[in-house]
């Protein structure tokens, strides 16, 4: 399949895990972001055949992983209520909120649904006018766009029973959180490739300057992920610290400006609780005033909030900001799997430990 | 494709959330396999088939 | 509520027009009265045929068969009831009858139970017989008994299909995945994953242009010829239904106390499917099939295996995927692109409810 097979040829990918190989002259740690990022370095095996020369740290590139624990609650409260038909992708129904998760609520009599992108939830608000539809929005700035399309479109359609309830982040604020940390130990960033599909890589250019530590945007298939490796060696090795795009042929430097426009246009930027890292300064988003009406917590204000209450023996944090990896969690593989996941990185199609859970590599094959 | 007005038919693009975010332009797609000619692997590898 | 806001996925899937509301199933069409008796007499039994079905007796009386028999019985509820390559009709029959060729048997009879949900358009309802018709006889099966009920409004999705299968055993019958020994080699049939992303596509209205076509089709001749060529090399074969070709894996791993290994690079995979995949997060062997099997055959024939699938229509991409080897840690094993050897999980939950 054109732009996947040609990426996937493993004797290319051969030819440049020699060349890390070479030109790394001591071993360097370097975090790829995203979470699509992990499972590609993991399900290939790029992680293992990496040992000794380079780390890979897992970065907080899950949007089901980071999102606050309050908002998933709230939206299993408004599932619960039996007006409301809460809508969002399929990961995010899994994630355990404080008590359970949205498909649980769902088997005990809560309406949840699932679907592949926030325009269906318009559609079924179409369809089904007596009905509250609301989507669950968390992701990044890549699935922004995609809500801020639904709330225009359904204004445009006068749809008065669609809102979002907004959980969106924003990737760049947790980077510097991350760098600026004093136990930071990475020494160049794998961006993330469609985040910055869609943002561009030049405001990269300021978080370089203030850090010293190289940036290279990357793609997702395994030639891709060892590129961007190679780039950041590379940088590391000669003692260079720049942003670099090795993910071109999707990203450009100023990104996708209509994209951007919507955002702007439908949100603003706002200080955010990520799971597992606290508040993280301009870290999220949320509707502007004039979009206030399509606002799940506004238009039901009147649910109660309940207190929120984390798994104690759960250390997604500590996975999340790269302190530890996932099997080093005395829960991993014990009493945390994806059948009954304690966090949200044993769920998401994105987590660091769900990826290490399914691409564990055999040690006695 | 409200987001990529550049994309004409039989372009590939990037998908995400139901919405297209990028169209992939074929000649940066090309860049990769010129970097994997240059380190020496060019047999057997001609690059993406356009 | 607006009448196409319904959940039920028939009406708004089901691309024969939807006729006014005198031509849809009533609950009286299922409370034993003159209306159930025509609609059974009139539309089932007239579209199934046959001698047994039409005397309407409360059993089926059936000849004496030498040797032993098979049964086996499914329930189909997939959602939309008709998508690209085949419907639920079709699919209740080639499903159990597959499951009859595949343990070995050559199917004879069938039953079809139905449960219509009241609203269901009549029309629907006879698209669905004529398929059930038209791939009986292709499989040369007789439908012997059936039942109708209806349920009210809501109870049920358009229509559920309960087949129920008996076959004649033809020995040798394959001995199963309990005689796997190490050193046999795997094979699929077929591309993998094509009936369960055909319908996800289906039911989710995601447009891919061309829309992937499920596999739904039946096995009894493949079955046959490689029964028939292989004889007892022919170790094991189940086609990859719920679960697709890894839970196909898992379950022999399981009986055999074995390791399946197989191979990333060598799964056939069509870009429809691996496409949809890549967009939807899924991975293809996890998917269902409804046409492709997996077989296991004895060391050093898969060669002829191959050449006997290659020689049938619709088979040309029936490859190796692997082997059977000692048991290590994992039950099945797929190595990667870079050949790092890893654990294949078994298919978490269902991603794709109600593929069948």
């Amino acid at each position: 399949m054109k732009y996947l097979d040609e990426y996937r040829d493993s004797t290319a990918a051969r030819t440049l895990l020699d060349e890390i190989r070479r030109v790394a002259t001591r071993p360097w740690t370097l975090m790829e972001v995203c979470g699509g990022q992990t499972h590609g370095l993991l399900r290939h095996g790029i992680v293992s055949e990496l040992e000794g020369t380079v780390e890979l740290i897992h970065g907080p590139g899950c949007p089901v992983c980071v999102t606050p624990l309050e908002a998933i609650d709230l939206a299993q409260q408004l599932s619960r209520r039996g007006d409301v038909t809460l809508t969002s992708f399929g990961d995010m129904l899994r994630v355990p909120g404080s008590r359970q998760s949205l498909l649980e609520v769902q088997a005990a009599g809560g309406r949840v649904r699932s679907v592949y992108s926030p325009l269906d939830a318009v559609e079924l608000a179409r369809r089904n006018p007596l009905e509250q539809i609301v989507f669950f929005a968390g992701g990044f700035e890549t699935t922004a766009p995609a809500t801020a399309l639904a709330v225009q479109q359904a204004a445009r359609d006068g749809l008065e029973n669609f809102s979002l309830l907004v959980a969106h982040v924003r990737v760049q604020p947790a980077m510097e959180a991350l760098a600026a940390a004093s136990d930071n130990r990475v020494q160049g960033f794998l961006a993330a490739g469609h985040v910055c599909t869609v943002m561009g890589c030049e405001s990269y250019g300021a978080f370089v300057d203030r850090f010293r530590l190289p940036v290279v945007v990357t793609g997702f298939e395994p030639l891709d992920l060892l590129e961007g490796i190679l780039a950041c060696v590379r940088q590391l090795e000669a003692g260079q610290a720049r942003v670099e795009n090795q993910y071109a042929r999707s990203v450009r430097a100023a990104g996708n400006r209509t994209a951007q426009d919507l955002l702007r246009e439908v949100y603003e930027i706002c200080d955010c609780r990520w799971r597992g890292f606290g508040v993280i300064p301009s870290g999220g988003l949320r509707l502007r005033d004039r979009w206030q009406a399509f606002d799940a917590r506004r238009r039901f204000r009147d649910v109660p909030a309940l207190p929120v209450v984390e798994a104690d023996q759960c250390r997604s944090a500590d996975v999340l900001a790269g302190r530890i990896k996932p099997p080093e969690c005395p829960a991993f593989g014990a009493g945390c799997s994806p059948e009954s996941p304690l966090g949200a990185p044993m769920v998401s199609s994105e987590g660091a430990c769900a990826a290490y859970h399914r691409y564990r590599i055999l040690q006695n094959g | 494709m409200a987001c990529v007005t550049e994309a004409d038919e039989g372009d590939y693009v990037i998908v995400h959330a139901g919405i297209a975010i990028s169209r992939i332009d074929p000649i940066e797609a090309q860049r990769v396999f010129d970097e994997l000619a240059a380190l020496g692997d060019d047999d057997g590898w001609r690059g993406p088939r356009t | 509520m607006a009448d196409d806001s319904i959940q039920p996925g028939w009406q708004r899937y089901c691309p024969v027009p939807i006729p006014n509301d005198g031509d849809r199933i009533l609950l009286a069409h299922g409370e034993g009265g003159r209306l159930m008796r025509k609609l059974i007499r009139d539309r089932i039994v007239a579209v199934l045929g046959g001698d047994r079905l039409h005397a309407m007796n409360d059993a089926a009386t059936l000849p004496r068969v030498d040797g032993e028999l098979a049964m086996t019985t499914d329930s189909f509820v997939v959602s939309p009831l008709f998508f690209p390559g085949g419907d639920i009709g079709s699919l209740a029959v080639y499903g159990t009858v597959n499951d009859l060729a595949v343990s070995g048997a050559q199917p004879l009879y069938l039953t079809l139970s139905l449960i219509l949900e009241e609203g269901l358009p009549l029309a629907v309802l006879d698209r669905v017989l004529q398929s059930v018709a038209q791939a009986a006889r292709e499989t040369k099966v007789d439908i012997v008994a059936g039942d109708t009920k209806v349920v009210p409004r809501g109870a049920a999705d358009g229509l559920f299909v309960t087949t129920t299968g008996v076959g004649q055993l033809v020995p040798p019958v394959p001995p199963g995945p309990d005689a796997l020994c190490e050193g046999d080699e795997i094979l699929v049939t077929g591309p993998i994953g094509c009936h369960g992303i055909a319908v996800l596509c289906a039911r989710e209205e995601l447009h891919f242009e061309p829309p992937p076509q499920s596999d739904s089709a039946p096995l009894t001749q493949v079955v046959a010829e490689l029964r028939t060529h292989l004889g007892t090399g022919l170790r094991a074969l189940r086609d990859a239904t719920r679960g697709g070709v890894s839970a196909v894996l898992h379950e022999w791993a399981e009986a055999s106390r074995l390791t399946m290994a197989i191979h990333e690079e060598t799964l056939p995979i069509t870009s429809a499917v691996r496409g949809a995949c890549e967009l939807l997060g899924l991975d293809p062997v996890h998917v269902a099939n409804e046409g492709t099997m997996v077989l296991a055959v004895a060391p050093g024939i898969a060669d002829h295996a191959l050449s006997v699938l290659h020689s049938l229509p619709g088979h040309r991409q029936a490859c190796r995927i692997g082997s059977v080897r000692a048991r290590r840690i994992a039950p099945v094993t797929i190595r990667r692109l870079l050949g790092s050897e890893q654990a294949l999980d078994e298919p978490l939950g269902a991603p794709l409810p109600r593929i069948c």
